[in-house]
């Protein structure tokens, strides 16, 4: 038998042609051995799976993974499958699917639903083994997803947590009772670059200057301290605002600049409050909005 | 935008924001704050944050003729220590539970005296 006796059989309907991979055509062609021109990098023996790590912000979308296999008949198969939907509170978690054998042409991921780059990443990767033997294989694909923005592979770029831009965020702050001090905490898993703050202090009636200190803290220790340019009489209304880039300002009686540090990045944990001197138990803080840019910290 | 009020410090503030829930944690007692629960009893405090306590109470008494509260040297160290409120707060995430089942509930660092709902 020689390769000119071969006859090919029909291909199905939807069966791809793939020279070299049939057995019969193989032997007619006279390959002695193994010939496997595999359509991808990564053939399936059915033991791997394709895990999917998510982690996401928010709970107003939810990421959607599609992923083609061509199967061993020569057939596409579409793997599509909606990731349900996090508590929106940073945490990872992961999900396998079946793949069989063939082998694994691409996969993508995409968040359906209101969402920002920064606020859903998605990591894929092929897994071999079953039960508690699974091992990671190979990473597929990683980034930030959103509904037009994907994270795909093999061969897309693949982006860490925190890569890129981060998601852009305006957080109202919490509003303290009267005589206590302003603070809020990045929260667990996310990672906080300040940009920006604005917040208002309203003072009693209690003769005494106020002065109102902002710091930046890992959750004991100081690791930015910065005062305000002027103090703040007795039943006054003022205004502070604190911004990279900025000069102190206090000649608006009204509205005091202060400055934060460049690119100054917070972990979880870490807080932004005040210390200010001379602050009285009918002293109020109102107002209070940060403008943050946040990574997942995975 | 559901606000919530904290039954520890008493402060607002909105969950979620955006489809971002926000965990509060209660701010450290300011110098006020120390002295009323200091004089109300409602916190105890360890000798030696009690005479930093007693000696702010001093330093801010308002002068005869101006009214005027001086802020002395030990409120600020007061401010610098950080102490936290009976029944804080901190709605926070624990590190290291990350990576647990997803179907269940995921540690706070300090439910405390909890937070209440006061508008949807």
């Amino acid at each position: 038998m020689n390769g000119d006796d071969y006859v090919k059989p029909p291909l199905e309907p939807g069966q791809l042609d793939m020279p070299g991979t049939d057995y019969a055509e193989r032997q007619a062609l006279n390959l002695t051995r193994e010939f496997l021109m595999g359509p991808s990098l990564y053939p399936l023996d059915g033991s791997e799976r394709l895990r999917i790590w998510t982690a996401q912000s928010i709970t107003t979308a939810f990421p959607v993974v599609t992923a083609r296999i061509l199967n061993r008949a020569g057939r596409v198969q579409r793997l599509v499958r909606s990731i349900a939907q996090g508590a929106g509170n940073r945490a990872v978690n992961s999900i396998d699917f079946e793949l069989g054998e063939g082998f694994l042409l691409d996969v993508t991921i995409r968040a359906a639903g209101t969402v920002i780059a920064g606020q859903i990443w998605a990591l894929a990767e092929l897994i071999v083994g079953l039960g508690g033997e699974k091992q990671t294989s190979v990473t597929l694909a990683q980034g930030y997803v959103t509904v037009n923005s994907p994270a795909w592979g093999p061969g897309g770029p693949s982006l860490g947590s925190l890569d890129g831009q981060g998601a852009i965020r305006s957080v109202a702050g919490t509003t303290p009772a009267a005589g206590a001090e302003l603070s809020d905490t990045v929260p667990t898993g996310a990672r906080w670059e300040l940009i920006a703050i604005v917040a208002t202090l309203t003072t009693s009636a209690v003769v005494a200057n106020r002065t109102p200190v902002l710091l930046l803290d890992d959750g004991a220790n100081v690791v930015w301290r910065v005062g305000s340019a002027q103090t703040q009489a007795a039943s006054t209304t003022e205004s502070y605002s604190f911004g990279q880039g900025t000069a102190r300002s206090g000649t608006n009686p009204s509205a005091v600049v202060d400055i934060l540090p460049n690119r100054g990045a917070l972990l979880a944990g870490w807080r932004i409050r005040t210390l200010t001197a001379g602050i009285d138990v009918g002293d109020q803080y109102s107002a209070i909005r940060y403008w943050v840019r946040e990574w997942l910290e995975l | 935008m559901a606000v919530y009020q904290c039954n520890a410090c008493q402060g607002r503030f909105q969950s979620p924001q955006g489809g971002q829930t926000v965990y509060h944690e209660c701010p450290p007692l300011s110098v006020p704050e120390l002295i009323a629960a200091h004089d109300n009893g409602t916190q105890a405090f360890p000798p030696g944050q009690t005479a930093l306590i007693a000696q702010a109470k001093v330093e801010r008494k308002p002068k005869p003729i101006t009214g005027e509260v001086d802020d002395g040297p030990a409120s600020a160290t007061l401010r610098r220590l950080s102490i936290t409120r009976t029944g804080h707060v901190d709605q926070n995430l624990i590190d290291g539970v990350l990576q647990k089942d997803p179907t269940q509930p995921v540690d706070q660092v300090s439910p405390g005296a909890g937070v209440t709902q006061v508008s949807p």
